[in-house]
């Protein structure tokens, strides 16, 4: 299958895996949302070589997963196309920062080793928490909550079509690049001479789509608001989820691992 | 019912889409609007709907065609557009149905039963929890349709209904078009799906109304519709 094609239905999979039942799915929206960007900023603040602090962080999404009934494997498996994009991005630190860290016998672990694992865990731990997040939550549910604390309209609207665009963005690439190389036998991608023409239809057919699938929407009688979504939420969710806030950032303040090390070892 | 006066249509670079035209829909009438590709069809309807900025007036059942009636006029009027993959944006055709009435008041329970009654009308029952990304062309547009029959809308528009299905489809899809109760107007260059739907016809071509009249007047007119780039049906061609 194209690989497009393969990407949008893989996203339009994970909608399905949103309405299923468990406790994180029965949490409410917005205290999800709220946990997860607290959990990428505290991910992300992580010094850049502190790379056993920042491991005790996986234990988050971990709990959230088996809660779920989702195994971590989906989210990797969902991910596959932008899993390598996320772990190119520390690729040059160990050609930068070549200063020794620490040995393992006679292998030598640089700075810039260690900086680049780090910066590949914060991304696929980040990963692993937004894909938990809408794994776990349907996103018109989302968009209500949003609109329940008073997002504006254009903003929220703005969040579902983006979320629906995906899909259909990444199902005009599929059509373009089948209809490509139906025309172009034995070429490998696309020729670069043709890039400016097809990026530019590729705007315009998926703008073209985008436009009719908002007026099939308001001519339903949508302005914005989310009358459909009537799924009730836990009210535990304001107990758990400032917990396991509290869990992130004393994870972030106090190197966890090596206190829990020092009970042991005296 | 419906008054369109003096409609025109610009496009961004001066293409004229339609241009003066005025014709009158009445409760009950089925009208084929039938016009090449470029005639200016669906360029009408997204007028009608309020989808596209117009000069000239459009009356809907007495409310004027403007922003502020668009909610009540839009109750009233259903559009299957040409692109059923693009009318469907719920990942599963009963959520795609129930967008509709909820959205206008009705309670989540009382639409999936309004929904449950027209799948089993249209005969598409097995349809209802399926993923709309996943089913085929003529089961889409039927899906499409039912949508649209959720608002139980008077008047339902119908951009070429029949364009790329198989003929097979395209039987279930006519005879599910002409069971709709409802006004309605069809657009199309398919002048057998006319024929068999339709009791007036408005014949387009680049953006004027060439003929308006009853159905046997055009299309069995085989001068008119070759001059406005058609051909006759071939029903009444009989090959
Ligand atoms: N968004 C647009 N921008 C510019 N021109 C358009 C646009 N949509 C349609 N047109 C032009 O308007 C004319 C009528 O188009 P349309 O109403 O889609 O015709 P039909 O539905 O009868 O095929 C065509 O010449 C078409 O190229
Ligand atoms: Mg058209």
């Amino acid at each position: 299958m194209n690989r497009a094609r393969e990407a949008s239905s893989e996203i339009r999979s994970v909608e399905d895996l949103s309405k299923l039942e468990s406790p994180v799915h029965g949490l409410s929206p917005l205290s999800k949302l709220l946990l997860t960007i607290v959990y990428i900023a505290t991910v992300a603040s992580f010094n850049k070589y502190d790379i056993v602090g920042l491991f005790a962080m996986i234990l988050v999404p971990l709990l959230g997963y088996m809660l779920s009934g989702i195994p971590v494997s989906t989210c990797f498996r969902k991910l596959k196309v932008v899993l390598p994009i996320v772990l190119l991005v520390g690729i040059v630190n160990p050609f930068l920062d070549r200063e020794i860290m620490f040995s393992i016998g006679n292998f030598k672990v640089s700075y810039g080793i260690v900086s680049m694992v780090t910066l590949m865990l914060k991304g696929v731990f980040s990963l692993m928490a937004s894909f938990l997040l809408v794994a776990t939550t349907p996103i018109d549910d989302l968009c209500k909550s949003l609109r329940k604390i008073h997002m504006p309209k254009i903003i929220v609207s703005l969040l579902l079509l983006t979320y629906r665009y995906v899909s259909m963005f990444l199902d005009e690439v599929a059509t373009m690049t089948e209809s490509y190389s139906l025309r172009a036998p034995g070429q490998n991608g696309i020729a670069f001479k043709s890039w400016g023409s097809f990026l530019g239809q590729l705007i315009i057919r998926s703008m073209n789509k985008a436009d009719r699938n908002y007026g099939s929407m308001i001519l339903r009688g949508f302005n914005g608001e989310f009358y459909y979504c009537d799924r009730v939420f836990s009210k535990l969710s304001w107990l758990w989820i400032p917990i396991l806030i509290a869990v992130c950032v004393l994870m972030r303040l106090f190197n966890v691992p090596a206190l829990v090390g020092s009970l042991f070892v005296r | 019912m419906i008054d369109i006066k003096g409609l025109t249509v610009e496009y961004e670079g001066g293409i004229k889409a339609l241009e003066g035209v005025d014709l009158t829909i009445s409760e009950g009438d089925s009208l084929g609007l039938i016009g090449a590709n470029g005639a200016g069809k669906s360029s009408l309807f997204r007028s009608l709907t309020g989808l596209t900025a117009f000069k000239g007036s459009i009356m809907f059942n007495g409310l004027e065609v403007v922003k502020k009636n668009m909610p009540e006029i839009r109750k009233n009027l259903g559009y299957v557009i040409q692109e059923s993959d693009d009318q469907m944006f719920m990942p599963k055709v009963i959520e795609d149905m129930i967008f509709g009435p909820v959205n206008y008041g009705t309670s989540k329970d009382e639409a999936v039963k309004k929904a449950e009654e027209i799948l089993a009308q249209l005969e598409i029952s097995h349809l209802k929890e399926r993923y709309n990304h996943k089913i085929s062309g003529g089961e889409k547009k039927m899906a499409a349709i039912a949508t649209i029959l959720m608002m139980k809308p008077n008047v339902i528009l119908f951009d070429e209904p029949t364009s790329s299905l198989d003929p097979h489809n395209r039987r279930t899809v006519i005879n599910a078009i002409k069971r709709i109760d409802a006004t309605k107007i069809i657009a199309s260059h398919d002048l057998d799906l006319i024929y068999d739907t339709c009791e007036k016809v408005a014949l387009l071509n680049k953006g004027r109304i060439v003929k308006v009249g009853e159905r046997d007047d055009i299309l069995r007119d085989k001068d008119l519709l070759e001059e406005n780039g058609l051909e006759l049906p071939l029903s009444i061609t009989g090959r």
